[in-house]
């Protein structure tokens, strides 16, 4: 970790995650940072593992996507769907390797997806959602196991974020991954959660925060220097860190004070460690999704820098919501996504870590099968993938039950309407994957997924990725409970994100804490009242 | 301090932050409450205006402080319009077709210098409850439409809801947006059915929300305590029935013989209501929403289409959750993030009825939301829980008008621009939301200590470590050089800044309402007095650079970012 500056106050308490922790947590927080930092030197640097999330913001209609083309099932997609079937001519054929001979046709605008398929490097997840339970139309009919208010843009959004479909929690699970797992990176002010899309729900953890880079990278505050003396800027620096990090009683100065103060100071390290890196493959031209997930194949590379084992990136591309003109617009949508994920798996070669960083999508809900006229209308379960060098590619994964690809013949079973079809695999079934390859062991994973042993636990491992390498034991002091929120302590790691705003033990005065403990009290008979136990 | 343990050794620094933090928790910041009149009238202004200037604090104090006669004063005046000011640059010759810029400043240049704040500031809080977005290239391209979207919700900002939201529904840019401009009704030979997306999200943003409400904004619950949702799938797919058949013309203008039922073609327009199209509504009885005192919960076969549309929006207004969301989301905007419920409750009920029996007077909800006592009292403002993240377009327009500012001169094309005060910096501009569902969430809560506490602060969503630096560095450029053709004018304040306690009493007057923290106000002194002559670059003075780097500091602080 270089820096080119000398360390400030707010770094150091950043590396030590423990503003506003007095006493002795301040020495268990300096202990668990040691244990961190020889974790840290421990672990061969080809242990370096990613996962990004490429949200596909709006719903994406997604059995466009991916379509059916074996004879029958082609013609129920084609009847279905209307005026929207897609011709059966113009799509890129595939055979998955796990399908029994059935075919599917990509896209026609997703050529480096095909290719990637191909090539076994990108594999399907079909007729995934947000899911309570395993749902059966019946099920559905009753009013059993609905997700709160299911088909909404804004609760199937956070609920494919949190994979707690019938809470109201913003309590992301890439955060709470990195709440278990950043005690295997190296201290940093930059966080393991960056996003390139701003705050986002699947990147907030009970204890680490996303940290958030434009596709350019980050900025330095102008007029700002811990070097400066005797002049303006010295004059200016002084007074805007005292002013931004002083312990304000109200809650919004504190939290937005703190956050700054974060923001400038993560610039130094987050900068210094990509200073000069640049890649030769080439960003496909106006690709705005290319150009963040060149920023995110950048910051991997320099991981060894940052000091980190692990990273969770977000980047969002919006605009999915096609009630209207979608044919139109997925022809140019999805030649985005294809040519900028093509793009990222070159890049990712470029800087040899192709089999250590794996991407996969997610997206509000599919659409309906039906036609509004020129578009379709909101869905539940539909089609993701997920791709990278570790990713068992060629495949389709999905519900065995059903085929793992669903044969439109057969749909009625769990159609609930207009073909809004009921996910045949949970959310978290498809992150269980993705986190047992991340590393997150067995006994973390009712952490990190609180709903899924219970509730998806008996089904097989949908086999996304080819090896599970033998999960890294980041050896938690203990597991974080998720029903008890900034309890202050703070395992050390780059966590990071805000380290000025962790709890209310920070704010000092037994008359707010009764006020606080008054109003959580009203609030939770008010409000949580939707909060069910934890399964 | 501080200074002092930046420069320690470092084997001594732990021992000084425990110190440092000991000490800092005996003392937590809080804000001055001791306001004089004219400081209560800046923060009166902060929230029901795009900010307070000299010239509307002396207005207030010339009326006695009267709040109530402001009022009055604000609701007479005549609209000031948009779309006026592109009309008039088009006359200039300016240019023929007005592009996204042109709209944005236009009404830049409206929320800035229009003297009818109040309804100006209304339609600005309307406008992130009702979006639309000139981020859709269907709104962008779609000339002075995005500019009479805006026109429209301050025409109703002071007006009745009914209103409103019948013209919310049938403006062009709402029927682009949320695509039920030339929605059909449903045809069984090719299998297709109405759109649903605007018949979901005017239930869902727009009047009732997801859940039933008290009359309190507090949640229905059933017996096991989990709130009760407004609406069923089914209940969209009918409404979606009502929302059809709107279109440019709804007369068969071009002819294509007897028995058309498509939409007939005509020149699209952008500016007026959208027209019923009678052979695409679908004139099928329809069931709304049913609930105690419901009434139009059954509409009959064969109504005329308008008919329809007034009806299903009569059902939804109606509606008991309507008042308390609408009012909670008003006082979001306006006030602070988190209202108590009896706070929600009493606009609420002025809501339902404004003395007279009127429902959904919104200039009687307006002044009840800001002459409440949680808006008013000073008392308030030591309420750890109170306020909100000043916005950061908010935070620009605020120090536009405290301060006196110039256009750069040469620039003809409605100069109003912005320049490194970007959308980007400021992760927001008005009418730019990337979807429907605003620059953030009602609902959205920002880690640490917010969250911790169960509240909410929505305008924290876009605060991230991007905008967190971007931002105060255009602000930066702002206050040394000035950006895009806005030149801000700190004459007055350099005029003050020989004595610095005058200099800070005046910034503490515009920016923080008096209420800016011995504590914060100390440190700025500190930077304030510390600039020598030889500090101070050539082509300058001093008095200039006490006066800028105290507007810097102030605009950067906790204490300015914060309404409280």
């Amino acid at each position: 970790m270089s820096t080119p500056h000398p360390i400030t106050r707010r770094e150091f308490l950043g590396q030590a995650s423990c503003a506003g922790v007095k006493g002795t947590a301040i020495l268990s927080t300096l202990l668990s940072l040691r244990l961190a930092n020889s974790l840290a030197a421990q672990t061969a640097s080809s242990d370096y593992k990613a996962l990004v999330c490429l949200f596909l913001a709006g719903g994406n209609d997604s059995f466009n996507m991916l379509v059916p083309t074996t004879s029958g099932e082609y013609a129920a997609y084609a009847s279905r769907r209307g005026n929207l079937a897609l011709a059966q001519d113009t799509l890129l054929q595939i055979t998955p390797s796990n399908l029994g001979g059935r075919t599917l046709g990509i896209h026609p605008s997703m050529t480096e997806v095909r290719d990637l398929f191909t090539s076994g490097r990108l594999a399907f997840v079909s007729n995934v959602g947000s899911l309570v339970r395993p749902t059966t139309l019946a099920d559905y009919r009753a009013n059993r196991y609905r997700p709160i208010s299911l088909y909404s843009h804004s609760d199937q959004i956070k609920q494919w974020q949190t994979c707690m479909p019938d809470q109201r929690t913003a309590v992301g699970w890439g955060g709470r991954a990195a709440d278990i797992i950043k005690s295997l990176n190296a201290p940093s002010m930059v966080s393991m959660l960056i996003s390139l899309s701003g705050q986002n729900t699947f990147l907030s953890g009970e204890r680490s925060f996303g940290y958030t880079v434009s596709a350019s990278g980050a900025t330095a505050l102008s007029g700002y220097d811990p070097n400066a003396r005797n002049n303006l800027t010295a004059l200016r620096t002084t007074a805007a860190d005292s002013l931004l990090e002083a312990d304000y009683r109200s809650l919004f100065e504190k939290t937005y004070g703190g956050g700054t103060a974060a923001a400038i100071d993560a610039y130094y390290e987050f900068s210094g460690a990509l200073s000069g890196v640049t890649l030769s493959t080439a960003v496909p031209s106006g690709n705005s999704l290319a150009n963040n997930l060149a920023m995110i194949a950048k910051i991997a590379s320099v991981n060894g820098k940052l000091g980190v084992k692990r990273q969770i990136f977000f980047v969002q591309l919006g605009g999915w919501d096609h009630h209207d003109e979608l044919l139109n617009n997925q022809v140019t949508m999805l030649r985005t996504v294809s040519q900028a994920v093509g793009f990222f798996h070159t890049a990712l070669g470029e800087v040899g870590l192709q089999n250590n960083v794996t991407l996969f999508t997610a997206s509000d809900f599919a659409r309906t099968l039906t036609s509004n006229g020129n578009g379709s209308d909101h869905a539940w379960g539909g089609n993701q993938f997920v791709l990278g060098g570790s990713v068992a590619g060629g495949r389709v994964a999905g519900n065995r039950d059903h085929g793992y690809y669903p044969d439109f013949q057969q749909l009625a079973t769990y159609d609930t309407g207009q073909g809004r079809l009921i996910p045949g695999i949970a959310v978290d079934e498809y992150a269980r994957d993705l986190l047992s390859w991340f590393g997150v062991g067995a006994g973390d994973m009712d952490y990190v997924l609180p709903a899924f042993r219970d509730r998806f636990g008996g089904r097989p491992e949908l086999g996304l990725m080819a090896s599970v390498s033998t999960p890294t034991n980041p050896s938690t002091p203990a597991t974080p409970t998720p029903t008890n929120p900034g309890a202050g302590g703070s395992s050390g790691g780059g966590g990071g994100g805000s380290p000025t705003i962790l709890g209310a033990a920070a704010i000092g005065g037994a008359l707010l804490l009764k006020k606080i403990a008054d109003r959580r009290a009203r609030l939770a008979a008010a409000r949580a009242g939707a909060v069910t136990p934890s399964p | 301090m501080i200074a002092a343990v930046k420069r320690a050794p470092r084997a001594l620094r732990a021992t000084l932050i425990f110190l440092g933090f000991a000490v800092a928790a005996a003392a937590a910041v809080l804000p001055d409450t001791n306001l004089n009149a004219d400081e209560q009238a800046s923060r009166f202004l902060a929230q029901a205006t795009f900010g307070p200037s000299p010239d509307s604090i002396a207005e207030l104090r010339q009326l006695g402080y009267n709040y109530q006669t402001w009022f009055d004063l604000q609701a007479n005046k005549p609209q000031t319009k948009a779309t006026d000011i592109l009309a008039a640059a088009r006359v200039a010759g300016s240019f023929s077709n007005s592009d996204r810029n042109h709209n944005r400043r236009a009404r830049t240049q409206v929320m800035l210098t229009a003297s009818d704040q109040l309804r100006q500031r209304v339609a600005y809080a309307l406008s992130q409850i009702m979006v639309v977005s000139d981020a859709d290239s269907n709104i962008a391209n779609a000339s002075d439409g995005s500019s009479s979207w805006w026109d429209m919700l301050a025409r109703n900002a002071l007006g009745n809801f009914k209103t409103l939201m019948m013209d919310v529904t049938r403006h062009p840019m709402m029927g682009r947006y949320l695509s039920h401009y030339k929605n059909r009704k449903a045809n069984p030979t090719t299998g297709t059915r109405p759109d649903e997306n605007y018949a979901r999200e005017v239930m869902q943003l727009f009047t009732i929300g997801l859940y039933q409400l008290n009359a309190n904004g507090t949640y229905v619950t059933d017996g096991s305590g989990r709130p009760l949702e407004t609406y069923t799938n089914e209940n969209i797919t009918e409404f979606a029935r009502v929302f059809t058949g709107f279109t440019d013309e709804s007369t068969n203008n071009t002819g294509t013989g007897t028995g058309r039922t498509d939409f007939p073609s005509a020149t699209a327009d952008y500016m007026s209501p959208m027209r019923m199209w009678e052979g695409q509504h679908d004139t099928g009885a329809k069931t709304l929403l049913a609930y105690p005192g419901a009434r139009k919960v059954n509409l009959p076969a064969s109504q005329p289409g308008l008919t329809d549309i007034s009806d299903a929006l009569d059902n939804l207004i109606e509606h008991p959750s309507c008042a308390p969301f609408i009012s909670r989301l008003l006082i979001q905007r306006l006030v602070t993030s988190n209202p108590s419920d009896g706070y929600v409750g009493r606009v609420a009920a002025i809501f339902v009825n404004n003395g007279s029996g009127v429902r959904g007077d919104l200039f009687a909800v307006v002044k009840a939301i800001l002459l409440d006592n949680e808006a008013r009292s000073t008392a308030m403002l030591t309420d750890p829980e109170h306020g909100k993240l000043r916005e950061p377009f908010l935070r620009v327009t605020h120090l536009l008008r405290a301060f006196k500012f110039t256009l750069n001169p040469g620039t003809t094309v409605i100069p109003y621009d912005l320049g490194a005060l970007s959308e980007t910096a400021m992760g927001q501009f008005p009418l730019g939301s990337p979807s429907v569902f605003n620059f953030y969430s009602p609902d959205y809560e920002p880690p640490g200590a917010i969250s911790n506490a169960r509240l909410v602060g929505p305008e924290f969503q876009i605060l991230n470590a991007v905008t967190a630096v971007a931002f105060p560095n255009a602000i930066h450029t702002l206050v040394t050089n000035g950006t895009g053709n806005m030149r801000l004018d700190l004459s007055a304040q350099e005029s003050l800044a020989a004595n610095p306690d005058a200099l800070l009493d005046n910034l503490d007057l515009l920016l923080t309402h008096g209420a800016l923290s011995t504590d914060s106000r100390t440190k700025i002194l500190n930077a304030v007095n510390g600039i020598t002559t030889a500090m101070v670059p050539g082509g300058s003075n001093l008095n200039q650079q006490r006066a800028r780097l105290a507007v810097y500091l102030v605009a950067l602080s906790p204490d300015f970012a914060i309404l409280k």
